[in-house]
């Protein structure tokens, strides 16, 4: 039972070939559909992001051929000269796979380490393979098995916890004030980049009340309209400060926009009511001593640079756990399929003695003809009880060994001596 | 203590404590759905629980008690634990606030609960632990009175209880509507607390006349 991978990702291929190698759902289920028609693989799973194209399978001629006629087709499917794909495509062979799998889904092979989305897209790319019939016993308990990691890898490492974004770090420290923010409300001021994908965030994490303020009333209206906010004007700033729980400042101004003093005021008349300020802008916009304010949160961009640079590495220092959860499941996985194995092995062997054994009763029972059929069915029948004797003994000391790398051992040992590879169909 | 409430130690009293406590917890993490705090509170209660088996319980002859005296103490226990909690809760939330403030955060700060979470769960604490208290020193006076014929002894415990009641409901107040909420409103939370601990400690062992233990 072999398992083969074929796939580009970030890491081996550009974006330009990672575009033209994506599998639309549709495209998905054409080359799941084909690979079994064509007998290539029994079971598929493609699984397609912007980083990663990926066909999962369980092959039926020996993997090297498989692996051959595959990348043949995942050329011709995609349209691609087949030289185009040499160099940015990785292979892997069974254990390769089962790792390789355990390891997307923990978010140790997205280019964000530890993001969580790539667990989601796994579950999907499963689910949809699932329902088209595609998937078999074997990849059904891997992709199981992977996201069970994924979870795992989520609630007892800290790989995905700490934000690695500025814009996602600014959000992240509003919940650690805040709580949830439904029923909180923030204030913009400014346009940015950065400023933007906080809005996003925010409004993600269901911000209850988005507010927009900029020095041109009209590119106010333009991102009231696309925020679904409401547009203060820039005069009425300070009184505007009395409400939101949250202000995120990107205004490109050579002095401050949010001085001590008027802070101070706002603070006073909010009756001391947290405010976290988000200072986006360089040169910075809000008065760093405002920061010292009772009840004010201040973080500049250095300071939301500097916690995300500490989370990266805070995440990259989690990989060693991961890869222990990985390896305890890899363990599981083999176990399993090494299960699975053992029977595969005994009816082969089963199936050899049984050929074996009639081939043998008709050579040598062919020439005596004094021998009636009641005795031929006789001689049969303890024949066949002889070599059953003979096996038990061997089959119950199989199925006894526990430590896996012995088991696999013994399993090759048994299909190499009696020559069952040959002679499979 | 396997027979109803445990008044007749400092030890089963402790121990009661430690229970109180826990079971506090258990109904503020089911209200405010905030689990990130478990492990600060469980220390507590394990000190509790040891200090109380230091000493084996020597069983003495207990004057004749009734219900009310059983639901005094239990209710006036229940509000210590509370006001424990409260502690504990507004502890944490000076600490968070202190890497917030700092623009540090690092190590577990990202699994800590919310700067608002902690402030609520320690609110509620508090009014779980003034209405016990309110219950229980009611059901005091009630005692107080058919044993010596008048409510009011003039006992120091009786004077800090009231104090105690004052002084957490003024926390409440401030922590939700004044400008000293937050970090402030905190503080005070821990110096009521101290209170606690006097009525607990010196007050019982030293100055009142009717409460030894608790």
């Amino acid at each position: 039972m072999e398992i083969v991978l074929l796939g580009v990702n970030h890491r081996t291929a550009s974006v330009e070939l990672r575009e033209r190698v994506a599998f639309s759902p549709e495209k998905a289920r054409r080359a799941a559909a084909e690979l079994r028609s064509r007998g290539v693989l029994s079971e598929t799973l493609v699984l397609s992001t912007c980083n990663r194209s990926e066909v999962y399978g369980v092959p039926t001629e020996t993997p090297l051929e498989t692996m051959a006629e595959l990348e043949r087709y995942f050329a011709a499917l995609h349209e691609l000269d087949p030289a185009l794909l040499t160099g940015n495509l990785y292979r892997h062979r069974d254990a390769g796979v089962v790792r390789h799998v355990f390891r997307v889904a923990a978010g140790l092979d997205s280019m964000l380490l530890g993001e969580a989305e790539i667990l989601g897209q796994v579950r999907d790319a499963y689910q949809a393979a699932l329902e088209f019939g595609a998937t078999g016993p074997v990849l059904n308990r891997m992709f199981q098995a992977a996201l069970e990691v994924g979870k795992r890898v989520r609630a007892e490492t800290e790989i995905g916890t700490r934000p690695v974004s500025v814009a996602f770090a600014g959000v992240k420290l509003a919940e650690q004030i805040f709580g949830k923010l439904a029923k909180h409300s923030a204030l913009i001021l400014g346009a940015g980049t950065v400023g933007e994908q906080v809005v996003e965030h925010l409004s993600d994490r269901g911000i209850a009340r988005l507010m927009v303020a900029n020095r041109s009333m009209e590119r106010a209206r333009e991102m009231a309209a696309r925020w679904n906010a409401e547009v203060v004007a820039w005069s009425d700033l300070e009184s505007a400060l009395c409400e939101p729980d949250m202000v995120v400042s990107s205004v490109g101004a050579e002095e401050a926009v949010l001085a001590r003093p008027m802070v101070e005021r706002a603070m006073a008349a909010r009756g001391n009511r947290a405010l976290f300020l988000i200072d986006l802008g360089v040169p910075r916009n809000i008065s760093a001593d405002a920061g010292a304010l009772y009840n004010v949160y201040l973080y500049n961009v250095d300071d939301l640079s500097e916690i995300v640079e500490n989370n990266k590495r805070a995440r990259a220092s989690e990989i060693p756990r991961v890869e222990e959860l990985i390896d305890e499941h890899i363990l599981k996985f083999q176990t399993w399929q090494s299960g699975v194995e053992i029977t595969a092995v005994l009816r082969d062997l089963r199936e050899k003695m049984a050929r074996e054994r009639e081939g043998f009763l008709r050579e040598r029972l062919a020439s005596a003809e004094n021998i009636s059929a009641a005795e031929r069915e006789r001689i049969s029948r303890l024949a066949e009880e002889l070599l059953e004797r003979v096996v038990v003994n061997p089959v119950a000391r199989l199925r006894g060994v526990h430590e896996l790398r012995q088991r696999l051992a013994d399993l090759e040992a048994v299909r190499r001596l009696f020559g069952l590879d040959q002679e499979k169909p | 203590m396997l027979h109803g409430v445990p008044y007749e130690d400092l030890w089963g009293s402790l121990s009661f404590f430690g229970w109180m406590v826990g079971l506090i917890y258990l109904g503020l993490e089911l209200v405010h759905r905030g689990r990130s705090v478990g492990p600060f509170v469980l220390p507590f209660v394990i000190i509790l629980f040891s200090i109380s088996h230091i000493r084996d319980v020597s069983p003495h002859p207990t004057p004749a008690r009734g219900t009310i005296f059983a639901l005094h103490i239990t209710l006036s226990i229940l509000a210590y634990s509370a006001f424990a909690l409260a502690a504990v809760l507004s502890a944490i939330y000076l600490l968070q606030n202190r890497l917030l403030r700092r623009r540090k955060p690092g190590g577990t700060f990202w699994r800590f609960p919310a700067l608002d979470v902690l402030e609520r769960m320690s609110r509620s604490s508090a009014l779980v632990g003034i209405l016990a208290l309110v219950a229980g020193t009611v059901s005091g006076f009630i005692w107080a009175n058919r044993l010596h014929g008048h409510y009011w002894n003039g006992d120091p415990k009786e004077i800090i209880s009231l104090l105690m009641l004052v002084c957490y409901a003024t926390y409440l107040l401030v922590s939700r509507q004044t400008a000293w909420r937050g970090a402030r409103a905190a503080m005070f939370c821990m110096f009521n607390f101290a209170l606690v601990l006097f009525s607990y400690s010196i007050v019982n062992i030293y100055l009142s006349r009717y409460h030894r233990f608790y």
